[in-house]
């Protein structure tokens, strides 16, 4: 139902929003980026984003999976320690996700993995990242004024200058930054028709969360991560 | 008063200007200046020191980089004050940190080090670039399937093959609007499927099968190694019309043609250069001497967008036994071309379709062409008269012996098949826009 219904749902009310307008024959990722800083188009950034979302989910999944390839095994080891303790990272982020949400496992430069999780529709690219909504607002530490956590949330502004703390920024918001490898689904409709709500201790977010690291599809993983740097563009 | 202090000014700066001019060339540090000076109270200058930074500021470029002519040193004390020296120097510096000028701009700063590394950037550049690209092409069509749709810049940049033309594509490219009734010419009127609005419809079926038999005329000589000329005059075609050259690896015409082009070629075509390449279109040497006093070469089919305005040109073909392809619209003359593509002459989209179509046909007969020449078959004769390199005929000629007649004439050798009577654009310097 994930799938066939809720993406069918989704393109529907995207195509239907856009019809007419300049986005029309926009890809989704190019939607989300456009819409993202727009409150007044909330919904075509939510439908977009929800779409390719969900897409990028399934994208990543096989029914017959094939074990890692050994240069994808040494990155995340590299990241992570070791592939356990990513499984284990994955799986207790997505179960501990209050709502819906999708975790995602990103590359940045230079080998570096990192898990990012985004509640609702939010989107990992940088393009996007005034709704990335990486954070449940209701989770934070109320102990500290809101101002404050606002400020320590979001990205400095003070970025102006040559000398400032700040300032060694060295990329222009927006800079790709985070290249989005795999990520898992966590909406309701997703997992509810087989795993349940998980009332009683069995079945639920987690036992998705676990079943879901055996399907991942690490040949899709590894091209999405891979750069192949092309000689033809290096002197 | 001020004009002797002014001219105190003039004369200091200039004599620390070469005091500086030789310093830089013993390659002595800024701080070392050995000269012999008196010590002089600078409070009692300080007015003259003043005067002497301004003007070092304002005029720091100009003051600090002409040395004085040595002519007029003579008439100059050459006494100059370290402390003014170096205060000058120090508030120079200070001027240029506040303001953040970049110091390369003066002449005598050469030896200063540029900030960063030019070659890393450019690297860092490049390999953002890929990752980009990279991410682009994993994540960017995620998420839907768009339908086809219209993109005008698509027309130019990936143009449709000759499997791609359809009904649909020719009626959406408005190429069945011809002209109004009163205008046609009735040698047209097999092509015509009727009247709307005044106005004669080509039959889309008619376009769709001449264009196709044109797109089989096109490969064709492209895969015998044909030169293709596409012309189109109109303005707004000149993109397609490169295009369609570009791919079919043979010349473009988008300005007007020179009467006279084909038929006093040698006089029109003058500065065109002429060589000789072989079966893989590599150049191949010996051939210079013949090159340079080869006739101007004709084209061997003429593609022509615009016809009507375009009659000296296809005048000359015919005159020339040149074939050409032409697109007809309903006023226009089918006579005038060998291969009539009847299809609206006025609309840019169904312009930039056909140059697409034909063009993506020579591009495929090219690459057949090549793919032929490696396996070792290849699909044109030489041209009569072109013989063999200079080396390779001296060396026949001394091998025949001195008393017998030198050897002429084509000379196939399928092992070194090394001549071509076709020569690339570019190095006829045919990127000149009035001329194939």
């Amino acid at each position: 139902m994930a799938w066939t219904q809720y993406q069918g749902l989704m393109l529907e009310k995207l195509s239907s929003l856009t019809a007419g307008g300049e986005y029309e024959f926009k890809t989704t990722k190019d939607i989300a980026i456009k819409y993202a800083r727009d409150p007044n188009s909330a919904p075509i950034f939510n439908y977009a984003s929800m779409a390719h979302n969900n897409a990028f989910f399934f994208s990543t999944i096989t029914p017959e999976p094939k074990p890692m390839s050994a240069e994808l095994k040494k990155d995340l080891e590299d990241s992570f320690g070791s592939i356990e303790t990513l499984q284990r990272e994955l799986i207790v982020t997505a179960s501990s996700m209050f709502g819906p949400g999708f975790v995602w496992l990103v590359k940045s430069r230079d080998r570096k993995y990192s898990i990012l999780c985004t509640y609702l529709a939010g989107s990992p690219y940088p393009g996007a990242h005034y709704r990335r909504q990486p954070v449940d607002m209701n989770t934070g530490d109320t102990s500290v004024a809101e101002a404050i956590r606002r400020t320590n949330a979001w990205e400095p502004v003070n970025t102006v200058g040559l000398h400032g703390a700040q300032s060694q920024k060295k990329m222009a918001p927006g800079g790709i930054d985070l290249n989005p490898i795999l990520c898992i689904n966590m909406w309701e409709h997703v997992y509810l028709p087989d795993y349940g709500v998980g009332a009683g201790g069995v079945g639920g977010k987690k036992a998705f969360a676990e079943s879901w690291w055996h399907v991942i599809d690490w040949e899709v993983v590894r091209k999405n991560a891979e750069v192949n740097p092309q000689k033809k563009y290096l002197t | 008063m001020k004009s002797i202090e002014q001219e105190m000014c003039w004369m200091k700066i200039c004599s620390i200007s070469d005091d500086a001019v030789r310093a830089s060339e013993n390659a002595t540090s800024a701080d070392s200046f050995n000269l012999e000076s008196s010590q002089v109270d600078i409070r009692q200058h300080s007015r003259s020191t003043m005067i002497l930074r301004n003007v070092a500021i304002r005029h720091g470029r100009k003051a600090l980089a002409a040395p004085t002519p040595r002519s007029l040193l003579r008439t100059l004390t050459t006494e100059t004050l370290v402390e003014d020296r170096e205060a000058i120097e120090h508030s120079i510096d200070n001027h240029w940190k506040e303001t953040g000028a970049n110091l390369n701009q003066l002449y005598t700063t050469n030896a200063l080090h540029p900030t960063r590394d030019p070659s890393e950037s450019i690297k860092k550049v490049q390999k953002d670039f890929i990752l980009r690209q990279h991410i682009k092409k994993r994540t960017s069509h995620i998420g839907s399937n768009i339908t086809p749709h219209y993109e005008p810049h698509q027309l130019l940049i990936n143009p449709p093959r000759p499997e791609d033309v359809t009904l649909e594509l020719l009626m959406a490219s408005q190429s069945h609007l011809g002209h109004a009734t009163s205008l046609w010419n009735p040698m047209n009127q097999r092509y015509i499927y009727g009247v709307r609005q005044g106005v004669h419809i080509i039959s889309l079926e008619v376009t769709a099968a001449h264009l196709r038999r044109a797109a089989k005329v096109v490969e064709g000589v492209a895969y015998h190694g044909g030169l293709i000329l596409f012309v189109g005059t109109r303005p707004g075609q000149a993109a397609s019309v490169v295009k369609a050259a570009k791919l079919a690896q043979g010349c473009h015409l988008f300005e007007k043609w020179i009467p006279g082009t084909i038929t006093n070629g040698d006089q029109i075509l003058a500065k065109c250069e002429v060589k000789v390449v072989d079966g893989l279109d590599k150049k191949v040497e010996g051939f210079e001497e013949k090159a340079a006093e080869w006739k101007a070469l004709r084209p061997d089919l003429v593609v022509v967008l615009n016809p009507r305005e375009n009659y000296i040109l296809l005048h000359e073909c015919g005159l020339n036994n040149i074939p050409t392809v032409g697109v007809i619209d309903t006023d226009a003359d089918p006579t005038w071309v060998t291969y009539p593509v009847p299809a609206n002459d006025d609309s840019l989209r169904c312009i930039q379709v056909i140059a697409g179509v034909l063009g993506r046909a020579g591009e495929a007969g090219q690459k057949k062409r090549l793919e032929a020449a490696k396996k070792g078959d290849i699909t044109w004769l030489p041209p009569p008269g072109l013989g063999k390199p200079k080396e390779e005929e001296e060396k026949e000629n001394k091998a025949a012996g001195p008393g017998e007649p030198k050897g002429k004439g084509v000379e196939l050798n399928a092992d070194e098949v090394e001549s071509g009577r076709r020569s690339r654009p570019g190095s006829r310097g045919l990127e000149e826009e009035d001329d194939d």
